[in-house]
């Protein structure tokens, strides 16, 4: 959706046009989802995620100043998000499996999303199983700078501005994070190598 | 991961960013140099990027029909609050009449000074009573989302 487009939707929805949020979620659901998915790992999370970015942007709408995009404004929210439910993820199963260490593998760790997507072969449905599980290594933090990094393709500065950290964190978060993932995968590199 | 044998001018961190095109020009010269004399940081730089190679590249497609349903889901949840636009008054009256009603039930056991007017009794059991059942629950579910009506008072966005 072009600026202009968006802000006439903007001012439709302000001025009470019912119809017109869901436009934009119509417009901006599909790379929403695909993000939080990213983000977070498995279906559930993303759409509460998701969900939860929209209604904040409802609930907000009338104090939407326009300083950035729409799409900016929920991907920026939906990386917050994400960290948020991620760090709760992995509380939660820390205390659930009374574990020693942050490090110790977490049993709940071992069973990624496995729902398999159309047209998957065997071996890549294998890389994208072995894939979460390395994701789902890393922290919160980790795995967010490296999704926006490596998927989304955001400059590590876009990403230190839309998360509120310093570039010098984020750029270890980025290299912590691939030391971590190669590791975890370095069998699979082995294989195909 | 095979550690390259790191001298002076190793950073493996260089190297992450070197990939992802993070390095400053000056910084990509100086290990673009440095790599022509490291071995280890060349090994290393190659197995970096043959891992991040095999990664899937999408590993979050969502499927049409997944995207469908969460868009009539959002909606749905968001039509009632759309065609019922703030109505404070209504709501916050009704929180006042359940207020009424809990501190008429908690304080009946008997009579006593403390006890409240019957008039005022009365008039939140009817106030209750007189209500439709629509209506009634749709205030409940007004006064389900009180935070959201407080945050809303205090809402703010930069966007």
């Amino acid at each position: 959706m072009d600026t202009c487009s968006e802000k006439r939707l903007l001012a439709r929805i302000r001025d009470g046009d019912e119809a017109g949020f869901e436009e934009l979620i119509a417009a901006h659901s599909s790379r929403v989802l695909a993000l939080a998915r990213r983000l977070v790992g498995n279906r559930e999370d993303a759409e509460d995620i998701a969900q939860d970015a929209f209604l904040r942007l409802h609930r907000h709408i009338g104090d939407f100043r326009g300083d950035s995009s729409v799409a900016t404004w929920l991907h920026r929210t939906v990386s917050r998000l994400a960290i948020d439910q991620l760090r709760r993820r992995k509380l939660k199963e820390r205390i659930f499996f009374f574990r020693n260490s942050n490090e110790d593998a977490d049993p709940v760790d071992l069973t990624p999303d496995t729902a398999p997507s159309p047209g998957q072969n065997f071996f890549a449905g294998e890389i994208r199983q072995r894939m979460e599980q390395a994701l789902q290594k890393l922290s919160a933090r980790q795995r967010v700078v490296f999704t926006l990094r490596h998927y989304e393709e955001l400059p590590l500065k876009e990403i230190a501005e839309r998360l509120e950290l310093e570039e010098g964190t984020v750029k270890s978060h980025l290299h912590r994070a691939v030391s971590i993932l190669r590791q975890e995968l370095k069998d699979l590199h082995e294989e195909s190598s | 991961m095979s550690k390259p044998t790191e001298h002076i001018d190793c950073r493996p961190e260089e190297l992450t960013l070197y990939h992802y095109g993070e390095l400053q020009a000056a910084g990509c010269r100086r290990l673009e140099a440095h790599l022509q004399d490291c071995a280890a940081c060349r090994k290393e730089l190659a197995q970096l990027r043959a891992t991040l190679e095999i990664l899937p590249r999408d590993p979050a497609e969502v499927p049409p029909e997944q995207i469908r349903a969460f868009n009539e889901r959002l909606g749905r949840r968001l039509r009632p609050r759309r065609s019922r636009p703030l109505r404070p008054a209504l709501g916050w009256s009704l929180a006042a009449a359940t207020a009424v009603l809990l501190l008429v039930t908690v304080r009946s056991p008997g009579p006593g000074p403390r006890q409240p007017a019957p008039d005022a009794a009365r008039h939140a059991a009817v106030t209750a009573e007189q209500m439709p059942d629509a209506e009634l629950l749709l205030n409940m579910e007004l006064l389900e989302h009180l935070d959201m009506l407080q945050e809303l008072e205090a809402a703010g966005v930069n966007g």
